[in-house]
């Protein structure tokens, strides 16, 4: 093989590594604003449940609400960054913040309905979102 | 009579003083991610702290002077100096969380935003340390602080199976979203929570500022060798609790609301509002501590008159330096960093620090002129050696994971 030949053959494995440790780089983040999005609904939903069932305070319901809202609004933060480098992966960077928003709407609504009406109407929302977000993370998790 | 009741009351104290916002905050973390797979860690830095605690308690009461006026003495102020600015930095970062330890901990009672209770809380701080004698003040916070046992009486509340958070701890939890370097940054968390420096100089001066003498060495003793073990229990309950309500649901825990899951399930509002005046207790006395021991470090270093026995008018520095670092404290909170950020880095910074902390004082332990017939045996040497070694592992291993794990992240 002639050295131009050796030193294409170089570059086009370097470019197909850099890719796909870029797609898998992405993949890593989208998982892991994915998972806290997961923490924070499951943490809502448990904490909503709790209230109604009369076990914790109106306080300390209103505050993890607001402290979940937080941690949503800062994994969509997370999933905006995140760089595209193929079409997948913009499809599956999409379905993730698609997701996440859906959480982060049902969660606000949730402490905004606490801090108002002294209640939360239903979790049907949160689960619904909650839902949404776990099956883009088995997805994703699937395909690594 | 009154000696075992004093004797009582100081392991009760331990017991309640030992938890404070780094260790509330870890081990929830890590029960929530690990299950109780590092129960290992808290055992080892437990044994770490009674070890290098009862020797700096002992130096105390048999010199009759505190640990940094020793060192100082002994090593000469070159190296205390590096051991001055590891030991008042890492101090100055723990004093920051606690404080807003305290602030979230009052937001959960009333749902007011925890920056507004910053100032107040670093206010009440700074009254108490100024009007408050000593043992009572130290009392108080260690026995309101045991009311967190209601994190051991909601881990059976919760009938967890016992079985398989024996295997957690023995075998570890087979997970796949967590890595090995993130499973060995929280161990070395675990391990620089459980053995913050600030709990030796406080140690040491409290019993400097409490008049101990040859005669407490039974006291102190049994401070430490039961009270901070059981201590160590609590801070296993908090991983136990979040391990068995919050790991099965994936649930990460990023907030202090979220340790509060456990416990209302467990035992609803009356468990509830225990350990939320449990934790403003922990975080309160945890504060005092911090803020006393900034004073102590500095004052003894530089020879200033320090300590509560005196009026503060004798003592005008040592309680301007105090003043200061409550002020840098909340400062630092009001710029809206987070607290729980904020915890979890002093704890890694702690590992970090531990050699310029302990070593010294396994030096003085050893100096017959100090400590006449009192020195550290052959066995106390032995343990602390190996200690020191795993104490510099971890120095050396905390920064890079904490680097590569991006905070536990």
């Amino acid at each position: 093989m002639r050295p131009s030949g050796c030193v294409a053959g170089l570059i086009i494995s370097l470019g197909l590594l850099c890719g796909c440790s870029q797609q898998a780089a992405a993949t890593e983040d989208l998982i892991h604003a994915l998972s806290d999005a997961h923490s924070a609904i499951a943490s809502s939903v448990l904490a909503i449940e709790l209230y109604d069932q009369k076990r914790t305070t109106r306080a300390v319901t209103e505050t993890l609400l607001g402290d979940m809202a937080e941690q949503m609004v800062d994994a969509e933060r997370a999933l905006e960054p995140v760089s595209i480098a193929s079409e997948q992966t913009q499809a599956d960077r999409d379905a993730a913040l698609a997701a996440v928003q859906a959480g982060v709407a049902a969660v606000l609504t949730s402490r905004d309905q606490l801090e108002q009406q002294g209640a939360v109407d239903n979790t049907a929302a949160l689960e619904s979102a909650g839902q949404q977000v776990d099956a883009v993370l088995s997805q994703l998790r699937g395909g690594q | 009579m009154k000696k075992s009741f004093g004797v009582a009351l100081g392991i009760l104290t331990a017991i309640g003083g030992f938890v404070d916002i780094g260790d509330l905050v870890t081990n929830a973390v890590v029960g929530s991610r690990f299950g109780l797979s590092l129960g290992w860690a808290v055992v080892v830095g437990v044994i770490g702290i009674c070890v290098f605690a009862q020797m700096a308690g002992r130096v105390a009461a048999v010199s009759g002077r505190a640990t940094f006026e020793l060192i100082r003495e002994r090593l000469g102020p070159r190296v205390a100096v590096l051991n001055l600015s590891a030991s008042f930095m890492i101090n100055l970062m723990t004093l920051t969380a606690e404080i807003g330890g305290v602030a979230l901990a009052l937001q959960l009672v009333s749902s007011v935003d925890y920056l507004l209770w910053v100032p107040f809380a670093a206010l009440a701080v700074w009254l108490v340390i100024w009007r408050v004698k000593f043992s009572i003040m130290e009392n108080v916070a260690g026995l309101v602080g045991l009311l967190l046992i209601g994190f051991a009486v909601g881990l059976f509340l919760l009938s967890p199976d016992w079985g398989e958070l024996g295997r957690q701890a023995v075998q570890g939890v087979s997970t796949d979203t967590e890595k090995v370097s993130t499973y060995w940054f929280f161990a070395v968390a675990l391990f620089g929570a459980a053995m913050t420096p600030y709990e030796v100089f406080f140690f040491s001066s409290g019993a400097v500022e409490e008049g101990w003498t040859e005669k407490d060495l039974a006291q102190s003793r049994a401070n430490v060798l039961v009270g901070f073990p059981l201590g160590g229990l609590l801070s296993l309950a908090i991983a136990g609790c979040a391990a068995v309500v919050l790991l099965p649901q994936l649930i990460s825990v990023t907030a202090l609301s979220q340790v509060m899951l456990p416990v209302a399930m467990a035992g609803g509002k009356l468990l509830l509002a225990v350990i939320i005046l449990g934790i403003v207790a922990a975080t309160a006395g945890a504060a005092l501590e911090t803020t006393l021991s900034a004073g102590y470090t500095i004052a003894q270093f530089l020879g200033w008159p320090w300590g509560k026995f005196r009026p503060p008018a004798q003592a005008a520095r040592f309680h301007l330096l105090m003043i200061i670092c409550l002020i840098v404290g909340v400062g630092t909170l009001l710029t809206g960093v987070d607290p729980i950020q904020v915890t979890e880095i002093s704890v890694i910074f702690s590992a970090v620090a531990l050699p310029l902390t302990y070593l010294p004082i396994l030096i003085v332990a050893n100096d017959p002129e100090y400590m006449g017939e009192h020195v550290n045996g052959q066995a106390l040497n032995g343990i602390a050696l190996i200690y020191l070694v795993i104490i510099l592992a971890a120095a050396i291993a905390a920064i890079p994971l904490l680097i590569i794990t991006g905070a536990g992240q």
